[in-house]
């Protein structure tokens, strides 16, 4: 409960507040997006200039094309419609590759990395954070990878093992993994120390020290990390497909094709401003997950 | 009638010095015996030290010097016959109260059913039926103080070091812990330290009462109550009580 809880809107009220500012900012793109058809881009001073053009912002009846076009890019194509393998769009069509199907797969390795990344965090921040022993080997040699960015790996994996789909999940599961650690090992270290004594003292140990107490107690830090490391999952997954994915939402973004001949294709600024849409409301969904899902398992926190 | 007095904790000039960017002489040669069933009270200033001693006792903490034994033995971390209730709060607040109160008896391995009985018993004891599924950001600091002494009593320690237990309530739930303290000490016998800065309080439930000397801490009187008990309101008034506590004040004023 906060204070300032009675000073808000009703519920009711905030979703239409809500609903209304995104009604509106569409309507404010839609004429910006469509405004080269009145005025002449270049008559217009330098910055509008270059912005108010159909090739960087797309109209909204382009991005709506794009979305139907995308969506049904998985159904057998009708014969002779108009297609052109070699743009943006068309070679996705052609590939069949949706934009469903493209943020699935790309939830999918969101949501591996979120698993096996945050759980190898968790318990590295737990054993760091519950053993100085442990803390002063290990500390200095995290800090160090830590430092990696997650992408920087990409071509050492593919060297290593290979092009292959599951290898896509590694940087993944790293960046995670890095992001996780810190805020658990401060949760226990700082935070749940006198609960620690206090468990000693009633005679616990081992795996019911670290079950039942330290993890727990360093949960809403566990969770605020988890948070974070959502949105750098994301930006490591899209990275990672653009890259060298062959599907995904990264794939989708910058129009398919071998890794190889990637910057070939020209982007589509309509499918572009498709796929990041995609992103931003899955990445919102996600979210509203782990918060809910946080917000049950520290019922217990005094706010 | 003088019992068979076995000594159950010793410590022999415990010094401690806390390392840091100022060296803090905390303990300054500490030598105390606490017998068995002994209900012991320690009061003395701020910095004093007190803490210090009973986390010693309670084995976080190795003294700079000297040694602490326990029924013979040197003292070398916490144990479950040692309860320890802290001075700041430590009941685990992701915990209901039913699971705080089963912990250390989760702990040491009893089995569920034996569990259930002896919280329900506890529950009853500290007065907090209904509040069984409450987490602690449900209760009052006294009723958590409370749960958190029935927590260090559940697993029934020999030893119980009590930390300023109360000394976040008021007047009233204060003198009510009193008595529930004191009738439970009546019924199983522990041998207790109470850590506390009310003269009042100490003299009420203890045998013995050591005052420790500014910092560095060091005992400077030692006063045994021969009050009978069982203790009540009235003994609190009566003429021996303050008798006791006027030598105590006096005492704590000579500096
Ligand atoms: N962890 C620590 N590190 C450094 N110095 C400490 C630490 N804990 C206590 N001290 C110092 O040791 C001295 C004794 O502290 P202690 O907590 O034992 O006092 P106390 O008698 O319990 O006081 P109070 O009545 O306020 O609880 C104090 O001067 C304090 O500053
Ligand atoms: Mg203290």
């Amino acid at each position: 409960m906060r204070l300032d809880d009675a000073a808000r809107p009703p519920k009711a009220r905030r979703v239409w507040l809500g609903l209304a500012s995104v009604v509106a900012l569409v309507a404010a793109y839609t004429l910006l997006s469509n405004a080269y058809r009145v005025v002449d881009p270049s008559l217009l001073p330098d910055p509008l200039r270059g912005l108010l053009r159909p090739q960087i912002l797309p109209p909204t009846q382009r991005i709506v094309d794009a979305f139907v076009q995308l969506v049904g890019a998985g159904a057998p194509l009708a014969g002779g419609a108009d297609l052109h393998p070699g743009d943006h769009i068309g070679g996705l069509v052609e590939q069949r590759v949706t934009l469903q199907g493209s943020l699935l797969v790309s939830t999918y390795r969101v949501l591996i990395g979120l698993a096996v990344g945050g759980s190898l965090g968790i318990l590295a921040g737990l054993l760091m954070g519950w053993s100085r022993a442990v803390d002063e080997y290990v500390h200095p040699i995290y800090i160090l990878f830590r430092s990696v960015p997650p992408l920087a790996l990409i071509t050492y994996v593919m060297l290593w093992l290979g092009h292959g789909t599951a290898h896509l999940l590694i940087p993944i599961i790293y960046a995670v993994f890095a992001t996780v650690v810190i805020p658990t090992y401060h949760g226990v270290r700082d935070v749940a120390d006198v609960y620690v004594k206090a468990a000693r003292a009633l005679g616990a140990g081992g795996r019911l020290l670290l079950s039942r107490v330290m993890l727990p107690a360093a949960s809403p830090f566990v969770l605020a990390g988890l948070r974070y490391a959502l949105v750098i999952a994301w930006m490591t997954t899209v990275g990672v497909e653009m890259l060298m994915g062959d599907d995904g939402v990264g794939y989708l973004l910058i129009g398919g094709g071998l890794w190889s001949s990637r910057l070939e294709v020209a982007g589509d600024p309509a499918v572009i401003v498709v796929g990041i849409v995609g992103l931003a409301l899955v990445g919102y969904a996600m979210d509203v997950g782990v918060r809910v899902a946080g917000d049950r398992l520290t019922q217990w926190v005094k706010r | 009638m003088p019992e068979p007095r076995r000594r159950r904790l010793e410590m022999r000039d415990v010094v401690h010095v806390y390392e840091g960017k100022t060296a803090t002489r905390a303990l300054d040669g500490v030598s105390l015996d606490v017998h068995d069933n002994e209900f012991l009270a320690i009061v003395g200033p701020v910095g004093s030290g007190k803490t210090t001693l009973v986390r010693i006792v309670a084995g976080f903490l190795r003294p700079t010097s000297g040694v602490v034994l326990c029924d013979g033995a040197p003292v070398t971390g916490p144990g479950p016959e040692r309860g320890y209730v802290f001075q700041e709060e430590a009941i685990f607040p992701w915990m209901s109260v039913r699971d705080n109160l089963g912990f250390g008896l989760l702990a040491k391995g009893v089995v569920a059913s034996e569990r259930e009985k002896i919280v329900a018993e506890l529950v009853r004891l500290i007065g907090l039926e209904g509040y069984e599924g409450a987490y602690p950001k449900e209760l009052s600091g006294g009723m958590s103080k409370m749960v958190e002494v029935a927590r260090v009593l559940a697993t029934d320690p020999a030893i119980l070091l009590l930390d300023e237990p109360f000394g976040l309530l008021d007047a009233q739930t204060r003198s009510k812990m009193q008595d529930q303290l004191s009738l439970l000490w009546e019924e199983k016998r522990k041998t207790v330290i109470l850590v506390t800065h009310d003269v009042e309080e100490a003299i009420y439930l203890a045998d013995r009462v050591v005052v420790f000397t500014p910092r560095p801490g060091r005992i400077k009187v030692e006063v045994t109550v021969d009050l009978p008990r069982p203790r009540s309101l009235e003994t609190r008034f009566s003429p021996a009580f303050l008798a006791l506590k006027r030598s105590i004040w006096k005492e704590i004023g000579r500096a």
